[in-house]
């Protein structure tokens, strides 16, 4: 028997494999988070028991034993995962705790009657695969959203972090496992990526951007939704307003004028160069050219 | 009380309106804001006012608003009158809004009804109280409209007869659920010097302020959880927003009706010209020669007759006054006060046209426009178009030019203007140059001129680009600028802000200007007899070795010292120095004697380049409010203009020209 901080030590390795990442200590600590030293310690125990091979300054890998542990630790969570999500009624964002407590105090039997009861279901409400009882396997190959390239349909595969709070944030963005988003590309200033739900408009932080694990898929794109700067509106063409980026001053400045998202603006002077003017709300603002492609805009018709 | 609205409200007019000629202009302690006060007597209540600062919102995006903000939290005025445009309902507001959400006792001014009436629009102030909870007051300030009914509510709210708390407007599920788990986030007992649930609000829109405070108050590990939280929702101030705008919306859709379609209003017919690229140019410099045309046709022969009759004829009628009397005494009077702050004085008719201009077209709505259109050219050397027209009023003298970068907004734009303004070379600088130029190189005078402003304005440019790159980076908003409607101009309000600046500037002749004149000529007098034994005589000889780097005497050392009164001293002193004007000896041919043409030209250019008159340093000093930015232009001119100097000296020398 082997105790909990063991056990997720070796699920922690075991998930990285599962990603095709290399396992290093330094990983390690970041992951678990604790210091390097107790991740070096850890390891020369885990060693000395034979559940993972290790030498110094390279990566960690289970041996077959640690393998086969780390397997039914992740399995036990993600079968704990789904239960709780479809037969108790537990929201996706508080599952992933209540799953760390029970896989621990889940034998080989209570395992194998989960995972016979939950037959249909291959993934945890995360997006995770349920390994099977032969061990652990690749995970489906998909890239952070972050690094997704831009523009085109991405399907949201799995979501790396768990935390209640994160998913909480997704909730919010309205993205789970298996929704399919339009990206229309990382803005360079902070990392963070735009996207187009269900027609709607969204900006995720680059942080939020890196958990998401996505996979292109095809579909077809029409002109019309795609938002574009309102620097490309002709003189009394309208746009509703998707999305402003920029500064802290600039944002909060531009939504006391009045160009929140959801308003309709009307450009009343623009000569392909140097500041334009809009007409929002009544009022008219003038906008410097590289604060106005800040401005993200869906065109209305012609006037 | 205090006084808000957003800009363009017409709240500077009810606030002349309500003070009259009680007001009293300062500034914001430490900050370059200005700050109206004001009482009025009703029957035996008396009511002391402030002005607050022009400010869309309460989140702390410029100087002006966290004032303004400031003010309301911390000095909790009785009652808080929010000053709105009834015809642009919708976005007035927003700030409302704000105001309700903070819980201050709160009067809404419904201003501008005409202008609504005019527009087909029927705003129901009943309905809007009703709305709103809180008292409002229909008003055409223009007119004086509603102003009594403002007292009267602002009197019933301060004794507790009118109830003007009323609960926050509502706000969006998502935007309470983000509250709620700050909230938890942070201990209950937490001190901060806000109302928590608005403090919240803030953090979540990403006020720096707010959270500057609250990262003082939290544990390093609490402030860790909220600012890794506030990063995740970074984009909240949008469904903020968002939801504010939406009660907005509902609510002035429900208290206004719209009972003609709308029109094409005047403005933006006029707009086609005034803000087009070639046609906006072209108009802009156009009022530019007007003002400039007013101020010379009109104010300098005012301002010479002054000299006339205040500098001279009251130094002539001194001097006869006084026979008998000690010559030091006659030189103090005389030299001192006359020549020093009375000479500044007499400027007074040419700043009060140019700052009736500039109110007027401030009023008017055009000042938006002239910037808009400068703006093009202004960004290259980082600089707003507003700062343009100052700038450009610079050529004439350098006062009216830091005392009406006021006009504009942004604080780092508006130092970066005052800063580098002393470098437009005024007429009282290109009279001295036009000397110096004639007597060394007749027929190319004029072209020596030229070459010598151009190398200001390149100096100048220089260094706006080095300021706004390297001092103030980082603290821009963004070109973002409302284009307020045009309006009849309100003569009050004109007049009243012409009328304040210029008292200012009359102070400042009266106080610093003097004090620094009486100094120089204490210099310039003690302990010998004349220029040349005094201690700036001594100063002047023990600089030599540095004037001789650019082939100068003592004697120009001195008259380049006594410019600092006034420009144009510098001849005044070397016919002193040099013992002309007696009649027999020529200044122009005496220069030539005593300096090389290199070294004339090195003499211009520091004096073009060099430590602005005294007038100019008093105007930095009461804009800017630091005697460390004063120092700092008085550093970098010195600097530059004697780098500029030796430069020009040592490299005609290395050339072989002109020596």
């Amino acid at each position: 028997m082997i105790d909990e901080r063991s056990e997720q030590y070796l699920k922690a390795i075991g998930q990285m494999e599962e990603e095709g990442e290399q396992a290093t200590t330094s990983a390690l600590a970041r992951s678990l988070n604790v210091s390097m030293p107790s991740v070096t310690e850890m390891l020369q125990r885990l060693s000395a028991k034979g559940l993972v091979r290790h030498r110094r300054r390279g990566p960690v890998r289970l041996s077959e034993d640690g393998q086969r542990l780390a397997s039914s630790l992740i399995r036990r969570h993600r079968l704990w995962e789904a239960f709780l999500v479809r037969f108790l009624g537990f929201s996706w964002e508080e599952v992933h705790e209540e799953a760390c407590r029970l896989e621990h105090a889940t034998s080989p039997g209570l395992e194998e009657r989960l995972a016979g009861f939950l037959r249909d279901l291959d993934t945890c409400p995360h997006g995770h695969a349920i390994p099977v009882a032969a061990g652990l396997r690749r995970a489906e190959p998909a890239v952070p959203l972050s690094k997704f390239p831009a523009p085109g349909s991405a399907r949201v595969v799995r979501i790396q972090d768990e935390t209640a709070q994160f998913l909480r944030r997704l909730t919010q963005l309205d993205i789970s496992p298996g929704r399919v988003l339009q990206t229309e590309g990382v803005r360079s200033a902070d990392g963070s990526v735009r996207v187009r739900l269900d027609g709607r408009s969204h900006r995720v932080p680059a942080n939020v951007a890196e958990q998401i694990m996505v996979q292109a898929v095809q579909t077809k794109e029409t002109a019309a939704d795609r938002a574009v700067a309102v620097t490309e509106l002709r003189p009394d063409q309208a746009g509703i307003i998707v999305d402003l980026s920029g500064g802290r001053n600039f944002v909060a400045r531009c939504l006391a004028l009045g160009c929140s998202p959801g308003t309709e603006v009307k450009m009343v002077h623009n000569s392909g160069h140097g500041s334009l003017i809009v007409s929002v709300r009544g009022a008219r603002v003038a906008l410097g050219r590289g604060e106005a492609e800040r401005l993200l805009v869906k065109r209305v018709g012609d006037a | 009380m205090a006084l808000a609205g957003s800009p363009n409200t017409g709240k500077s007019t009810v606030f002349n309106f309500l003070t009259g000629l009680s007001q009293h202009v300062g500034n914001w302690p430490g900050k370059t804001v200005e700050r109206k006060t004001g009482t009025c007597q009703r029957g035996d209540t008396v009511f002391f006012f402030v002005d607050l600062p022009g400010s869309y919102s309460l989140t702390a995006n410029s100087l002006e608003e966290q004032i303004a903000r400031d003010y309301i939290i911390q000095d909790q005025p009785d009652v808080v009158a929010v000053v709105v445009d009834a015809s642009s309902l919708e976005r007035n507001l927003y700030l409302v809004c704000e105001l309700l959400e903070l819980g201050v006792p709160l009067v809404v001014v419904l201003n501008m009804m005409d202008i609504a009436d005019g527009q087909g629009l029927r705003v129901d102030p009943r309905a809007l109280e009703s709305a709103l909870g809180v008292p409002v007051v229909p008003a055409v300030a223009t007119r004086g409209e509603g102003v009594s009914e403002l007292l009267d509510a602002v009197e019933a709210v301060a004794f507790g007869r009118a109830r003007a708390l009323a609960p926050p407007p509502p706000t969006s599920a998502a935007v309470r659920a983000l509250v709620e788990t700050l909230d938890g986030m942070i201990p209950p007992d937490l001190a901060i010097s806000y109302p928590r649930r608005w403090a919240l609000v803030k953090l979540l829109e990403g006020d720096r302020a707010i959270a500057g405070a609250m990262k003082k108050a939290l544990s390093t590990n609490g402030w860790r959880g909220v600012d890794s939280f506030l990063r995740l929702h970074d984009d909240a101030i949008l469904e903020i927003a968002g939801a504010r705008y939406e009660w907005v919306a509902q609510t002035s859709q429900r208290v206004t009706r719209r009972l003609e379609k709308e029109r094409v209003a005047l403005g933006e017919r006029a707009d086609r010209i005034l803000t087009h690229p070639v046609g906006g140019v072209l108009a802009f410099l156009g009022v530019v020669a007007a003002v400039f045309w007013a101020m010379f046709s009109l104010g300098i022969p005012v301002q010479e007759s002054l000299d006339d009759w205040l500098v001279k004829g009251s130094a002539e009628r001194l001097e006869g006054a006084l026979q008998g009397a000690p010559d030091r005494l006659v030189s103090l009077l005389s030299d001192g006060v006359i020549g020093g702050a009375g000479l500044v004085l007499t400027f007074v008719p040419i700043l009060a046209i140019l700052f009736l201009a500039l109110a007027l077209l401030e009023d008017l709505g055009y000042m938006a426009r002239a910037a808009f259109v400068m703006d093009r050219f202004m960004h290259r050397i980082g600089l707003r178009g507003k700062s343009f027209l100052p700038l450009f009023l610079g050529f004439g003298c350098n006062v009216p030019a830091i005392l009406g970068s006021r006009i504009v907004e942004s604080q780092s734009a508006r130092l970066t203007t005052i800063l580098v303004a002393p470098l437009m070379p005024c007429a009282a600088r290109m009279v001295v140059v036009a000397l110096f130029a004639a007597a060394f190189f007749g027929g190319a005078a004029a072209l020596v001129s030229w070459s010598m402003v151009t190398v200001n304005l390149a100096v100048l440019a220089l260094m706006a680009l080095l300021l706004s790159r390297f001092v103030f980076r980082g603290e821009e908003t963004g070109f973002v600028m409302e284009l307020p409607r045009y309006h009849a101009p309100n003569w009050r309000t004109v007049l009243m802000a012409t009328w304040q600046r210029v008292r200012a500037f009359v102070v400042l002749a009266g106080t610093a200007i003097l004090a620094v004149s009486l100094v120089v000529w204490a210099l310039s007098s003690f302990p010998g007899d004349s220029i040349q034994d005094s201690v700036l005589g001594m100063i002047g000889r023990g600089l030599e070795p540095a004037g001789r780097l650019m082939g100068l005497d003592w004697e120009l050392i001195v008259a380049l010292m006594t410019s600092f009164v006034a420009k144009e001293n510098t001849i005044a002193t070397l016919g002193v120095v040099l013992g002309t004007g007696k009649g027999d000896v020529n200044l122009n041919t005496e220069l030539t004697h005593v300096m090389v043409p290199a070294a004339a030209v090195a003499f211009i250019a520091v004096q073009m380049l060099f430590v602005p008159c005294v007038a100019s340093l008093a105007a930095i000093r009461r804009e800017t409010q630091s005697w460390r930015w004063t120092g700092f232009a008085v550093g970098y001119m010195v600097t530059i203009s004697f780098t500029v100097g030796i430069i020009i000296y040592q490299v005609a020398r290395l050339m072989g020209w002109g020596v």
